[in-house]
């Protein structure tokens, strides 16, 4: 018995092994056709040595970049920092190990560093400094809010604009979903009986995907389409010191009522942002006086 | 005896799982990088080593020195371009070189074509799924701006931001209930995100001059860098701040990411009782009637109530 065991576990272990010598042949093929590449397949640069290393740095008021630079040197390790810190300059003397020396730059220049998997320091922002801001590019945002519309639930338009009496509003998506019932499906509701998302319309759904991602009474396709509005014409966009109901043919200006606007050419050529009313800017100019 | 029997349930056929197994196993342990470069010869070329003391700089100069050093064909996409980043990197292979970069911000790399690589954003899915919109959300918004909104940063680090931006409201972050409460997290992030709006607002009664009070166009290309830009920052946080507000509450869990607005929609079901339209999830076989979405009122305004799922 024992010896069958035994005589049973040696040909699996033949069998196993040879497995794993085919996956291992499989795997390496690409990597070892590239035979000046001996990097690829290699663990990741260890960082064990922060710990032990030690840093000797004296730099009095330099440039980030210059100490990063010594620093990098010292640590024997690469850096990289994604943006620009707030403090340019700085001055550090530093005689400590190489992690206590990287906390204390990260530190000062209002950032946390991490290891990365190849052993360089990512060191990020970390905004705790007030008037920080992360980076804001016009085309990134751009792309960012085109980005954000496409993955929204789409307004459905036609169901979400009620003749009620007189003129012509938008409702919420709640009441909108409400009306794009048809008579079956209300009735088989009305039954007792409980649809599925699946037998629902494409405006159906969109309109609930809408309802949940809104909340209470908020309009989140709003403020994306408004984003994407505001900035995807940002180069061709002017302000303008404005007198109220300046778009509105059906209203004369309104005497004394004014403000900065911001307007962007929209299909119609009428999207407009107020900025800043009359009123406030009156009042900031008295407070700035006092 | 134990041992024989599961031997002898390999031999009937497990050889293939455990290979399989393997295989995925292998398959994970290879660099996502290295997968996405189809030609031999490029993967050679990104074993050539570089040398980036580049300091401050940004991303498209970055990858324009790569392709200098390499002669390979290495670009940003086009809205990443003015990324400003520091760089202090040398003796490194290309290949790891782009590692670091998309690691550090969040990005991905891969091989358009031959010899030409890019660095994007990461892939989302497009497919309108509720379930898609909140991994969709961290891919398009870029990692910096998703860490100043709060989103994706620990307890503490949100208590420390909120601490440096507002020493005089301090007292908030003394409640022991702050960071148990949904609303307490998303009053301090709302905080955060609205802050840049009002300095935005401050800076621009400065633009207000006697000049522009004649009304006269002022086109943005008139507008001074620095204009421009509080112009911009002000639209992207104003937005944020709206789209935090409790009116809308769905996107406000997203943002927060702390109630991940993705539900899925095969256990969904409708229902209609004493004239109103609910939406229910369907948990453990039983049919939960789980939120009122709407009301039979058909007036513009309609009874709108909002109960979590």
């Amino acid at each position: 018995m024992t010896n069958n065991i035994l005589r049973s576990l040696q040909q699996h272990f033949v069998r196993i092994s040879a497995c794993l010598f085919t996956l291992l042949c499989v795997f390496t093929a690409p990597l070892s056709a590239q035979q000046s590449n001996p990097i690829i397949g290699q663990k990741a640069k260890s960082n064990s040595d922060l710990e032990t290393r030690n840093v000797d740095l004296t730099l009095q008021d330099k440039p980030i970049s210059a100490i990063i630079e010594a620093l990098s040197d010292q640590i024997g390790h690469g850096i990289v920092l994604d943006g620009k810190p707030l403090l340019a300059r700085g001055s550090f003397k530093l005689h400590t190990s190489a992690k206590s020396a990287l906390d204390q730059v990260a530190e000062c220049f209002d950032c946390s560093w991490t290891s990365g998997k190849h052993g360089v320091i990512l060191m990020s922002k970390r905004f705790h400094q007030p008037d920080d801001l992360p980076q804001i590019h016009l085309k990134e945002m751009q792309k960012m809010a085109a980005d954000l519309l496409s993955i929204w639930p789409e307004d459905a338009s036609k169901a979400r604009l009620s003749h009620y009496p007189f003129t012509t509003v938008r409702i919420s998506p709640g009441n909108a979903l409400f009306r794009t019932f048809s008579s079956d499906q209300v009735k088989y509701l009305n039954d007792g009986h409980v649809l599925t998302y699946q037998e629902l319309t494409a405006e159906q759904k969109d309109l609930i995907h809408l309802c949940i991602l809104n909340g209470a009474s908020g309009d989140s396709h709003d403020i994306w389409d408004g984003l994407n509005a505001r900035l995807a014409k940002m180069p061709e966009s002017y302000l303008q010191w404005r007198s109220w109901f300046h778009n509105r043919l059906d209203q004369h200006p309104t005497p004394f009522q004014y403000s900065l606007e911001y307007i962007w050419p929209d299909l119609q050529d009428k999207g407009y942002e107020r900025l800043l009313t009359a009123r406030k800017v009156l009042e900031a100019t008295r407070e700035k006086q006092k | 005896m134990k041992i024989s029997m599961n031997i002898r349930k390999m031999r009937d056929g497990s050889y293939s799982q455990f290979f399989f197994i393997l295989l995925a196993c292998f398959s994970l342990s290879l660099p996502a990088s290295s997968q996405t470069v189809e030609h031999k010869e490029i993967r050679t070329l990104l074993q050539t080593k570089v040398h980036l003391r580049l300091g401050e700089t940004t991303l498209a100069k970055t990858l324009q020195e790569m392709s200098k050093q390499t002669g390979l064909q290495i670009q940003a996409q086009d809205y990443l371009n003015d990324r400003d980043i520091l760089v202090e990197l040398d003796n490194m292979s290309v290949q790891d070189t782009l590692d670091t970069l998309a690691e550090s911000n969040g990005w991905i790399w891969y091989e358009a074509k031959q010899g030409q690589i890019f660095m994007a954003r990461p892939k989302f899915n497009k497919t309108r799924q509720l379930l898609n919109v909140a991994p969709a959300f961290r891919a398009i918004v870029p990692k910096d701006l998703r860490r100043y909104i709060g989103l994706d940063i620990s307890d503490n680090d949100l208590r420390i931001a909120f601490r440096q931006s507002q020493p005089n409201n301090d007292s908030v972050l003394k409640r022991p209930e702050i960071f148990n409460s949904r609303s307490a997290r998303h009053h301090l992030q709302l905080q955060l995100i609205e802050a840049p709006v009002k300095v935005q607002e401050r800076q621009m009664f400065s633009w207000v001059t006697e000049d522009v009070k004649k009304g006269k166009k002022i086109p943005y290309a008139k507008l001074t860098s620095s204009q421009q830009h509080s112009l911009l920052v002000y639209f992207v946080f104003k937005a944020l701040s709206t789209a935090f507000s409790p009116h809308s509450t769905g996107t406000a869990n997203l943002i927060a990411g702390l109630d991940p607005v993705g539900v899925d929609e095969s256990r969904m079901r409708i229902s209609y009782k004493n004239n109103i339209i609910y939406v229910g999830i369907l948990q453990g076989g039983k049919f939960s009637l789980g939120e009122m979405i709407m009301s039979e009122n058909r007036l513009p305004d309609p009874l709108f109530q909002h109960t979590k799922f």
